[in-house]
């Protein structure tokens, strides 16, 4: 092994508040997307100030940003791209990721900001890898059926960087290859309308009758317990899925892979018992049921997850910590509602865990204790604790009113 | 037009002495054809069959494959009698630069996942060289943009005109659970619906190479064939594989011959399935896209100052405010607050105080800031200098 290996831990950002939460819980590099030319549509996304402000965060903590620009572009998108690019190059963004030949020309002629090839252009052996890589291609993104021992003969072979999932929802067909939603939604999946019509339950009628179920949904990536298998195969860049996702997965996901990779870094291995002791933490999250989908085999019959969306961690984010007066109390945004005299969970950058009672819990002005907080408002929590802004809070799931 | 069919298994064989020889035969192997169900044995008789009776004939290598996969694939075509094929149709992109590089046979590129502008397929053919003999263009293009297309593109482009249209396609096996089945040799196939969707009756695949879902209705651009001519297309291809009904390789033959229009209506007419035009006419599948957010929430520009993150009635806003403004928010400021449900007010701010509620003549390093409450503002509304 490489002593010089040092793999990159790529966190989802859905919004600048996660892209801080995931760079300051741990992420070598987040990816985000702007307001157009993504698969996201529907999230909220960057504006190019919030780019700006992302990058220089980014980049101040030792952390690089990627734009996805990952859509399938139609010639009329194409149009407004160089523009956009212009100003991504100008913002010193690190990379951007990209399904399409024609966003990778438009790339190349307009800019020098390097280029990934997203999984959504399927790229899943040697011999496509090098096609992207005369491209102008640097860093495939494999599509998540390559095992990591293939993953591992790409890099070889070619010379690029590999990037690989190692957690997250997935797609249940090759990406960039189901147009459901294109044709029963109106949604043109591959510019960011998915419709996720692969979570439904359908009706199958077989030779012996119906049969209901969810033969289309898969299980999430979990690739914690192969991570010494990435590591040893020296993949690139280890990606987190998830930018439509909260701000807790994004602080759990980072802090944990972060943690096994600090270990790794530190000690060139990572122990089975920190595995052990990191992927119990994952369970704390929202999660379909995980598999390790095609990572050292094909996905087999076991990877769909036959049931209904309605995941639950053990775990739920109560709020982010917004600002704090020093010594004196926290602001939260709160999440989900907890009450006064709850046991909260601050999630400390590193991992760790403070515990805190809110025994006083005021509004921002403090005419006035609550008893019981509300979603979607701020409150200030009293506490000799300084927790710095966007730590997560958390609370068990069971416990919660 | 040309017109491409396929040989669906070794029992249409003998029907190919009756196929004229202005159609194009593609033959689909089972160990590198999605939908093939020809063995190794059957493909290279298939070939040589339509080599003595003087048909074109195409190998349709159009799996994806994972390096492994493509390992097998390559010994799987190296044992395939490719000196009578007229040329060889791949989509994974690996393949494409194998046989750029490794074979001399002449090559068609299947781009009918993405691929939708002018810029990706030229550059596509200016890979291929003078071995892309074909591009074998996607559903979702329109006639305006195949029209275009087909100017700029320098080979000639091919387009389904009639058959099933793939919505999905997975290396897993999806039905196997389901149905109980532990059959490796035996492909399945059922009907699904959902209750989540309107559209009933999806037909469900599984195979050697993974599971694929299919609109219930077909592609059918038949009755548009002066409009077809019109785009430039020079191939059109029909497929009666999965069709609804035992047609065989030569009614699609008969059907296309002599371009007869009765005929036409008539196989349309005694059809099962209904058919469809696709995104023959328009292609709106983005229309939707500016409702999915609400972009009253969204419009951040150079003045914007933050979003609204708590209310207190008759008390306070709340704000939170983004670092990168233009300039310093200061007390006698003018802004402006829109809500998400689209009201717009215009205030003077009168009083900034911070978390500790310490009144303050401008915004330095605070995160969080109140302000004067302000009626019929809510959460997420938007700040912006005026």
């Amino acid at each position: 092994m490489n002593d010089q290996w040092n793999p990159e831990l790529l966190a989802p950002a859905g919004s600048l508040e996660k892209l801080k939460v995931a760079v300051l819980y741990g992420a070598d590099a987040v990816y985000c997307g702007g307001q157009e030319f993504g698969l996201r549509t529907a999230a909220e996304n960057f504006t190019l100030p919030e780019l700006e402000e992302g990058v220089g965060f980014a980049h101040a903590h030792g952390a690089k940003v990627f734009v996805v620009l990952n859509g399938f572009l139609h010639d009329k998108d194409l149009v407004s791209l160089p523009e956009f690019v212009t100003k991504l190059d100008e913002l010193k963004i690190d990379a951007v990721i990209v399904s399409d030949l024609g966003v990778i020309e438009t790339v190349k002629k307009y800019s020098k900001i390097p280029v990934h090839l997203s999984t959504q252009a399927s790229c899943l052996n040697i011999e496509a890898a090098k096609m992207w890589k005369e491209l102008g291609v640097e860093r495939v993104v494999l599509g998540r059926e390559s095992t990591i021992d293939e993953a591992s003969r790409i890099k070889k072979e070619t010379g690029l960087e590999v990037e690989m999932f190692v957690h997250g929802s997935m797609c249940m067909a090759y990406s960039g290859n189901c147009v459901i939603s294109n044709y029963t939604s109106g949604r043109d999946s591959n510019r960011g309308g998915c419709a996720h019509s692969c979570r439904f339950e359908y009706k199958l009628e077989t030779e012996n009758g119906p049969v209901n179920s969810y033969f289309m949904s898969s299980k999430d990536l979990n690739g914690m317990e192969l991570l010494p298998a990435f590591l040893d195969a020296q993949i690139d860049s280890l990606k987190v899925e998830g930018r439509m996702k909260g701000h807790l997965y994004a602080a759990t996901i980072s802090v944990n892979y972060a943690r096994a990779l600090n270990e790794y870094r530190q000690h060139k291995k990572v122990s089975p018992e920190t595995l052990k002791v990191l992927g119990e933490e994952l369970q704390k999250i929202s999660h379909r049921d995980y598999t390790t989908a095609s990572l050292v085999n094909p996905a087999g019959p076991d990877s769909v997850y036959e049931d209904r969306e309605n995941a639950q961690g053990e775990y739920a984010a109560v709020g982010v910590v917004v600002d704090s007066v020093k010594n004196d109390s926290v602001v939260i945004e709160i999440k989900k509602a907890f009450n006064k005299n709850d046991v909260l969970e601050f999630m400390l950058f590193n991992g760790e865990v403070v515990e805190v009672k809110a025994f006083e819990i005021y509004n921002l002005n403090e005419s006035e204790e609550y008893d019981k907080t509300n979603p979607g408002t701020l409150v200030k929590v009293k506490t000799a604790f300084n927790f710095p802004e966007y730590t997560l809070v958390r609370r068990k799931l069971e416990a919660l009113s | 037009m040309k017109s491409v069919l396929f040989l669906k298994n070794i029992s249409e064989l003998d029907l190919l002495q009756n196929i004229s020889l202005e159609h194009e035969i593609i033959i689909s192997p089972k160990g590198i054809s999605r939908l093939g169900e020809l063995s190794l044995d059957e493909s290279n008789q298939a070939l040589k069959r339509c080599h003595e009776l003087g048909l074109n004939t195409l190998i349709e290598w159009d799996i994806l494959m994972t390096e492994n996969d493509f390992q097998k694939s390559r010994s799987y075509f190296s044992q395939l009698h490719v000196h009578l094929a007229d040329a060889v149709r791949v989509q994974d992109i690996g393949a494409y630069r194998f046989l750029i590089g490794e074979s001399e046979v002449d090559i068609h590129l299947i781009i009918e996942s993405g691929n939708h502008n002018l810029v990706a397929i030229k550059k596509w053919e200016e890979l291929g060289g003078e071995r892309l003999k074909r591009i074998v263009l996607g559903l979702e293009l329109p006639k305006s943009i195949l029209n275009k297309y087909t100017q700029e593109i320098n080979v000639p482009c091919e387009l389904q005109v009639l058959g099933k249209i793939l919505l999905f396609y997975s290396p897993r096996s999806l039905l196997s659970r389901p149905l109980s089945s532990s059959s490796q040799e035996r492909a399945l196939q059922v009907s699904a619906s959902s209750e989540e969707t309107p559209h009933k009756g999806f037909c469900v695949l599984e195979n050697n190479h993974g599971t694929y879902m299919f609109l219930p209705k077909d592609q059918y651009l038949l009755d548009s064939y002066d409009e077809l001519l019109q785009t430039g297309i020079k191939y059109i291809r029909l497929d009666h594989r999965f069709l609804e009904g035992e047609y065989s390789i030569t009614d699609m033959a008969t059907l296309i011959e002599n371009g007869n229009t009765q005929l036409w209506d008539e196989f349309k007419n005694n059809y099962g399935a209904k058919f469809i035009r696709g995104y023959f006419n328009v292609n709106k599948s983005d229309a939707i896209f500016p409702k999915l957010k609400n972009h009253r929430t969204n419009k951040k520009t150079d003045s914007y100052i933050g979003k609204v993150v708590d209310v207190k009635k008759e008390q306070y806003l709340a704000v939170n405010v983004f670092k990168k403004t233009s300039r310093k928010l200061e007390v006698g400021d003018s802004i402006e607050i829109s809500s998400p449900d689209g009201k717009v007010k215009r205030i003077e701010v009168r009083s900034i105080k911070n978390i500790a509620l310490e009144n303050i003549s401008q915004v330095s390093n605070e995160q969080i800031i109140l302000i004067a409450h302000v009626g019929g503002i809510s959460v997420k509304s938007q700040v912006h200098f005026l």
